[in-house]
């Protein structure tokens, strides 16, 4: 399925492209690639590729185009955590329908944690201006959805540190978020920690929420409560969109899957009523 | 880049920012540099990578800390932080050797800045923010190898180096900065423009590379393409 975006030029219909599933190259065999790539680690070289197929007919008569071979295939590597991308690139030839494998190499030692990874056509050399076509080197004319794959384990999972609280001074808790973020737009798996205290047993059974789930919903109306603590101090009046995958958007989505509420309206509720906000805390998670 | 390094999970860096806090309230930053040492009982062995031994993060210590020597001394940066980043930027990058890797990972920063140069840190943040001690993107240290590690020495070279706002509007801007080759080049744009209130100028051009992110994957250009798309995105730019 194609990712939807809207640009002031003709753009070829979604059905002329079809991105089929992703894959990775491991000891020359080519494999669907999964949520995490196995056994990743600084040394390893890795291919990550799609295949793609084209309507280049109608694709040029969509766009005006004279050739084919004025379109590019771009593979989107993209490494936020250590803030890099990769680039992947492959021309088009002028066969009506035309099946190419696009992909791109990540170095060893160069991604860390996750990768999202895009797939797009564009534009690869300037056409002539007017009539509302695409003319511009790198004008995006059709992208694949993005994919996102782990690299470390830690990446997909809340980021928590089961830790004793007398060894750091903490007070005996069972557990406590630790939050350094200056902007509600900062990464969230980079700002927020769930310290989970090892001495304490509340925090022990919450560990195993299969045999103590009613540990396990504590826990989680208590990280939501004090996620929304941490974050209430910046909230605006007016509710804003967060960056993908950052503290704001995180909570946001917390706040409407909890409460159905926007996060403006849970962090107003927290402040001016925190006893109807705990009451809906306790009655979401036991649904 | 050969190394990795021990890493300081958040639990244990808040613990240690405590210490270095006290320590810098009662002695200053001498007390806090004899704080410095190159273990930790909870520090997190790292799975894969070389990891650097005590006796390399030791001589590491030793190597970076006579580099800035010159500002240790001083003992307070005044109006100089920009030069102080910008030196430690290089002296950290070219000492390191680390696997870019490992330094996507705040606890390899806390770490560092925390265990091994808690001096330095604090010689740059003294109001010790966790933002600037715990290894997150603001890091004392982190921000200032990444800087070079995207623009390189030209950071250090060019006739009018980027300002501090003007490297925290262009690095905030995080993928636009992803993509390594348009943020040299804009940066070196933003080098070069001799206009009045240039921070305030840069902001709104990064506006501008930005806006043009969204309609042209700008990574099909060559240098020679980008640099022209990027000059005349510059000459349409006023000061608000």
């Amino acid at each position: 399925m194609p990712a939807a975006r809207f640009m002031p030029y003709e753009t070829p219909d979604a059905e002329s492209v079809q991105w089929d599933a992703w894959w990775f190259v491991r000891g020359g065999v080519r494999e669907a690639l999964p949520q995490q790539l196995p056994g990743w680690d600084y040394s390893s070289v890795e291919t990550i590729g799609v295949t793609v197929h084209l309507d280049t007919e109608a694709i040029k008569s969509a766009t005006g185009m004279q050739s084919a071979r004025d379109l590019e295939l771009v593979l989107i590597a993209d490494c936020a955590p250590l803030g890099r991308r990769f680039v992947g690139a492959a021309s088009i030839d002028e066969e009506a329908e035309e099946t190419v494998d696009l992909s791109v190499e990540i170095p060893a030692g160069e991604a860390a944690l996750q990768l999202e990874v895009s797939a797009h056509l564009v534009l690869a050399s300037p056409g002539e201006p007017g009539s509302g076509r695409p003319h511009l080197a790198g004008s995006r004319l059709l992208s694949s959805q993005r994919r996102t794959v782990q690299l470390e384990g830690e990446a997909s999972r809340f980021p928590s540190e089961a830790v004793p609280f007398s060894a750091i001074g903490l007070e005996p808790a069972p557990w406590t978020i630790s939050a350094s973020f200056a902007d509600l737009n900062d990464s969230f798996m980079g700002s927020i920690r769930l310290l989970m205290n090892e001495e304490h047993p509340l925090a022990r059974a919450a560990l195993d929420p299969v045999a103590n789930p009613e540990a396990a919903e504590r826990l989680k109306i208590d990280v939501f409560r004090m996620l929304v603590a941490v974050v209430a101090p910046d909230i605006p009046e007016c509710a804003e969109q967060y960056e993908e995958a950052s503290v704001g958007e995180v909570v946001t989505n917390m706040a409407d899957l909890y409460l159905r509420q926007t996060l403006v309206e849970a962090a107003s509720m927290y402040r001016e009523n925190p006893l109807r906000f705990e009451r809906l805390c306790y009655s979401a998670v036991n649904e | 880049m050969i190394y990795s390094y021990p890493r300081l999970p958040r639990s244990v860096s808040e613990a240690r920012l405590g210490e270095i806090a006290a320590a810098h309230q009662g002695g200053g930053l001498v007390a806090v540099s004899k704080h410095a040492a190159f273990e930790h009982e909870r520090s997190v062995p790292v799975a894969t990578g070389r990891v650097a031994t005590v006796q390399e993060i030791r001589a590491l210590r030793t190597a970076v800390c006579s580099a800035m020597s010159h500002w240790i001394e001083r003992g307070t940066l005044g109006a100089d932080a920009a030069r102080f980043d910008s030196e430690l930027g290089v002296v950290l990058h070219h000492e390191l050797q680390i696997v870019p890797s490992d330094a996507a990972h705040e606890d390899t920063w806390s770490f560092l800045t925390l265990m091994v140069f808690p001096d330095l840190a604090t010689l740059r943040f003294p109001g010790l923010h966790k933002d600037r001690m715990v290894g997150t993107p603001r890091n004392a240290l982190r921000r200032v190898w990444q800087r070079q590690e995207v623009l390189g020495d030209w950071l250090q070279t060019a006739d009018a180096p980027l300002g501090e706002d003007e490297l925290v509007g262009l690095f905030e801007r995080s993928a636009m900065v992803r993509n390594r080759r348009l943020a040299r080049i804009t940066a070196g744009i933003v080098a070069a423009h001799d206009g009045a209130n240039r921070s305030a100028w840069a902001r709104n051009f990064y506006k501008a590379v930005t806006f043009q992110t969204g309609m042209r994957m700008l990574d099909v250009l060559d240098d020679a393409a980008l640099t022209d798309l990027l000059t005349q995105t510059a000459a349409q730019v006023t000061v608000d």
